[in-house]
């Protein structure tokens, strides 16, 4: 991957510097985004603002710390706000006629299929994806961060802001979530089936 | 609880997908379209006019409710407007509306009239 982004260019806000940043990590970006919002228009979307986020806050980039992690986690604060959002209007959805009438209710895709998952393991992801939106924010990140866009424990806690011992310890607790909403999923799968 | 061995193969295998998902391209022209985003954040006024409207809006609103209360609060009661409601008893109320000189009577004249072919 190529490094050579000049910090001070892009505190100096020059076009060329922030073209060659999205160039070099809007395919990581985009990936993360669409693992954690699982669709890929929102997806795009939000790798979008999380490079607008990185434009407008680029001088409270700190001089020495890595500007993907920085940017990874522009990234997943900009995906958990938009999930967020997105499941506090589909609550108050109920509600909207009565205020404003243009406005469709948005849906959330229950059925998402990553582009990148190979068709014999399609069935296994949808039941991944379906248990990693039941965790805590924290623990889902983690997971994604760590299994699906393959960083290590000292990226992962630069990213989400927390010990390496605690990178550990989320890990942990994901992966003992996912297990069991996983073992319910199939036990019961299975008990339909006979 | 114990799981039967085939389950317990199904959860790991599905734990497994985790690692097996492939890296996918960013759509055509993403990078013109976010620099497009990025230029038009570039280009927009620090505060919008509608934002400053609504500012001024509350300030006015503000002002006025505070020199309100504050001429309320100072002003002593007799120096104060009168109230249009002038009514001070009961029966000041009965003279001003007339209550007294009302009667149902206007209503049995009608209905007799009615009655009449």
């Amino acid at each position: 991957m190529p490094t050579e982004i000049d910090i001070s260019l892009l505190k100096a806000k020059d076009e060329q510097a922030f073209r060659l940043l999205v160039n070099t990590y809007s395919k990581d970006i985009y990936n993360l985004c669409l693992n954690i919002v699982h669709n890929p228009e929102d997806g795009e979307d939000l790798a979008q603002e999380a490079f607008i986020e990185a434009f407008n806050s680029i001088d409270s980039f700190r001089e020495g710390a890595h500007i993907k992690t920085w940017l990874f986690r522009i990234a997943i604060n900009k995906c958990y706000d938009h999930i967020k959002y997105t499941k506090r209007k589909k609550r108050f959805a109920i509600l909207q006629p009565l205020f404003n009438r243009d406005e469709e209710p948005i849906e959330i895709p229950s059925n998402f299929q990553h582009p990148g998952i190979v068709l014999e393991n399609k069935e296994h992801a949808a039941a991944l994806y379906a248990a990693l939106e039941t965790l805590p924010e924290n623990q889902q990140s983690a997971f994604v961060l760590y299994e699906m866009q393959g960083m290590d424990y000292k990226q992962i806690a630069e990213t989400i802001g927390v010990s390496l011992s605690s990178v550990e310890a989320l890990l942990f607790r994901a992966r003992k979530g996912l297990r069991e909403k996983l073992q319910k999923y199939y036990t019961h799968n299975a008990s339909f089936k006979k | 609880m114990a799981t039967p061995p085939d389950i317990d193969k199904q959860v790991e295998d599905t734990l497994g997908v985790a690692k097996q998902i492939g890296s996918v391209n960013v759509p055509d022209g993403f990078t013109e379209r976010t620099m497009q985003r990025i230029n038009a954040v570039k280009n927009e006024p620090l505060i919008s006019v509608s934002a400053l409207l609504k500012v001024a809006v509350v300030l006015v609103m503000v002002c006025v409710n505070i020199y309100t209360m504050r001429y309320l609060l100072n002003t002593p009661a007799e120096q104060q407007p009168a109230s249009a409601v002038t009514s001070a008893t009961m029966d000041d109320l009965v003279n001003d509306y007339q209550v007294a000189d009302m009667s149902n009577e206007w209503l049995n004249n009608k209905a007799v009239q009615n009655e009449q072919p």
